[in-house]
């Protein structure tokens, strides 16, 4: 069985399980394959041989995940968008994705209705299956194409280590469908007939309906990142009394804290906490390490954990060679896990992506070291930020904010804190002279910026200035710049 | 009640916020203009607990109580008195 068919045949063992809550909202098993399978109907009928992708926007309603299985069941990838992303945005990744259709709830719900007959367009290891895009540099996003195989490699390891139990299982789903943090709790959810439970955005804005909700989702298993979890402990009652059924926190997205995963075995000590690591091009994660007391004591930093069967992971040096355990260098990953690719930039591709003894790998631009035989992450080569666990691509905001008629140059930098990027601050120079006050200028700015970039990509301090300071090479001196912060 | 209590609320807000227009402007909408949100929430109870002693916990919290700098000078106000 494929990993379609493998969460269709819930719905014949379990049609009654629930897939998915939302809010109020439930969708069974049974639902969840009859409307995909009637929306597959449809899209069969109406595209025909056109494998266009088919671009799903939505905020966590039960209609996403008829959506993405519709559409793959018809031989098209999805394009899961957020609304919590910009019009400008949103357009942006359209015009690079070109789907046959965009699909939103409403329409979802129209088209899923009708009884059509199953479509039975068989999927294949190497057809697209989703399409998720990322910051780029140069203020474009990119997509990063993940293959039914590469998927089904990284679920079927998931299910074998973490042995999750079939029909046993509450998900806590905290990301959005378009961040691929996501992708762990949904499809580890659906091939076990578990229950995915969903944390809109309306509940982690209200820290009281947020407790409320974790405590009525009877989790068994969490996904999300650390930032999230941190935010959690600061309650008090967050502990084993909140969540009496949990069993795993899993995290990936950005460096764990060795005093967030202290925190939490103390408050739970009959939970496993495990950290993860992987860039969205190896989809969503490939190195994986329980962290326990013993780890605790022995690293303070703590280790991404071991490559997935299947997959190597090596770290190389600047010229490509393997370098030994202990020696620092840039992380690369190899096997069936690795993406074909950004969607339709091959230039893009031959940067980062090439054959490894005939398996797909990929340059991650992270850096990292082995030691005893673990994995560990030591920061970014390049410019590239983790705030929240998503990732961010400086230049790609400023990029957006040169797009202004009111900024005549942009810098962007990190404000670290603790060690870690916690928010961005943006250096602007304006094109004239004006009498509004900082306050208002950086209104105006994170207004207008809010068209083009979604919320977590804006800067939370803007600093302007009349020149920026320049380096003995005559570039912007970015390094004085944040330290003036 | 101290006389200086307002002024380390919001000394701390200005330094949470990251802007001196909380301190300008005490009618400030925190979470319309961003000033605030869900995490610096967070942040800002954490610095409160730390510098002023008041344990304030998330799950009770009330977003509305907290809409300006003038109604978390007087929320705070309000708990450091029950406080003591």
């Amino acid at each position: 069985m494929n990993l379609i068919e493998q969460i269709d045949h819930w719905a014949l063992k379990a049609p009654k399980a629930i897939a998915h809550i939302s809010g109020d909202r439930r969708l069974t098993y049974d639902e969840l394959r009859r409307r995909s399978d009637a929306l597959a109907g449809y899209l069969t009928d109406r595209f025909g041989a056109d494998r266009a992708p088919i671009a799903v926007l939505g905020h966590r309603e039960p209609e996403m995940l008829i959506a993405f299985l519709g559409a793959v069941k018809s031989g098209r990838p999805y394009v899961p968008l957020d609304t919590v992303l910009p019009e400008q945005r949103i357009d942006k990744i359209l015009a690079i994705s070109r789907p046959a259709l965009l699909l939103t709830p409403e329409g979802v719900a129209k088209l899923s209705s009708s009884a059509a007959a199953v479509p039975g367009i068989p999927a294949k290891r190497d057809d697209p299956f989703y399409i998720l895009f990322t910051s780029g540099s140069t203020g474009e996003p990119k997509g990063v194409v993940i293959t039914l195989g590469c998927l089904e490699h990284f679920v079927a390891w998931m299910l074998e280590e973490q042995k999750f139990i079939p029909l046993g299982e509450i998900f806590l789903n905290t990301a959005p469908f378009s961040f691929d943090l996501s992708v762990m709790d949904l499809y580890c959810s659906l091939m076990t007939g578990g229950t995915l439970f969903s944390i809109g955005r309306d509940l982690v804005e209200n820290p009281k309906m947020l407790y409320r909700a974790l405590g009525k989702s009877a989790a068994t298993a969490w996904v999300s990142t650390p930032s999230f979890a941190q935010m959690c402990l600061v309650e008090e009652k967050f502990t084993e009394t909140m969540l009496p059924r949990i069993r795993r926190f899993l995290f990936c997205g950005e460096t764990l804290a060795a005093q967030t995963a202290a925190r939490l075995l103390e408050r739970f000590p009959q939970t496993e906490v495990w950290n993860m690591y992987g860039p969205t091009e190896a989809t969503v994660a490939a190195t994986s390490v329980r962290i326990d007391h013993s780890i605790l004591e022995k690293y303070s930093a703590l280790p991404v954990g071991c490559a997935m069967p299947g997959t190597d992971i090596f770290v190389v040096n600047g010229t490509g060679e393997i370098l030994p355990a202990n020696e620092r260098g840039e992380i690369v990953i190899a096997g069936p896990n690795v993406s074909p690719g950004y969607l339709g930039r091959p230039d893009l591709t031959a940067t980062v992506f090439f054959e490894h003894r005939g398996r797909r790998a990929y340059r991650t631009g992270d850096q990292g070291r082995f030691r005893d035989d673990l994995l560990f992450f030591e920061g970014r080569m390049d410019s590239q930020l983790k705030v929240s666990g998503y990732r961010i691509e400086p230049g790609d905001i400023e990029a957006n904010l040169l797009a202004l008629p009111s900024v005549r140059d942009a810098v962007v930098t990190p404000v670290i804190k603790n060690g870690a990027a916690q928010s961005l601050a943006a250096f602007v120079v304006l094109s004239s002279q004006t009498e509004a006050s900082d306050f208002e200028l950086t209104q105006s700015l994170r207004q207008q910026l809010a068209e083009r970039l979604p919320v977590y990509m804006l800067p939370r301090k803007f600093v302007f200035r009349d020149a920026f300071p320049m380096t003995a090479n005559g570039k912007v001196d970015r390094v004085r710049l944040a330290q003036s912060l | 009640m101290n006389t200086g209590f307002p002024e380390k609320v919001l000394r701390l807000l200005e330094s949470v916020a990251e802007t001196d227009e909380v301190r300008r402007n005490l009618e400030l909408p925190l979470y319309e203009s961003q000033v605030l949100d869900s995490i610096k929430t967070v942040e800002l109870m954490v610095r409160i607990e730390e510098e002023l002693g008041l344990k304030i916990s998330p799950s009770e919290f009330e977003r509305e109580n907290w809409g300006t700098p003038r109604k978390i000078i007087a929320d705070l106000e309000s708990r450091a008195q029950v406080t003591v």
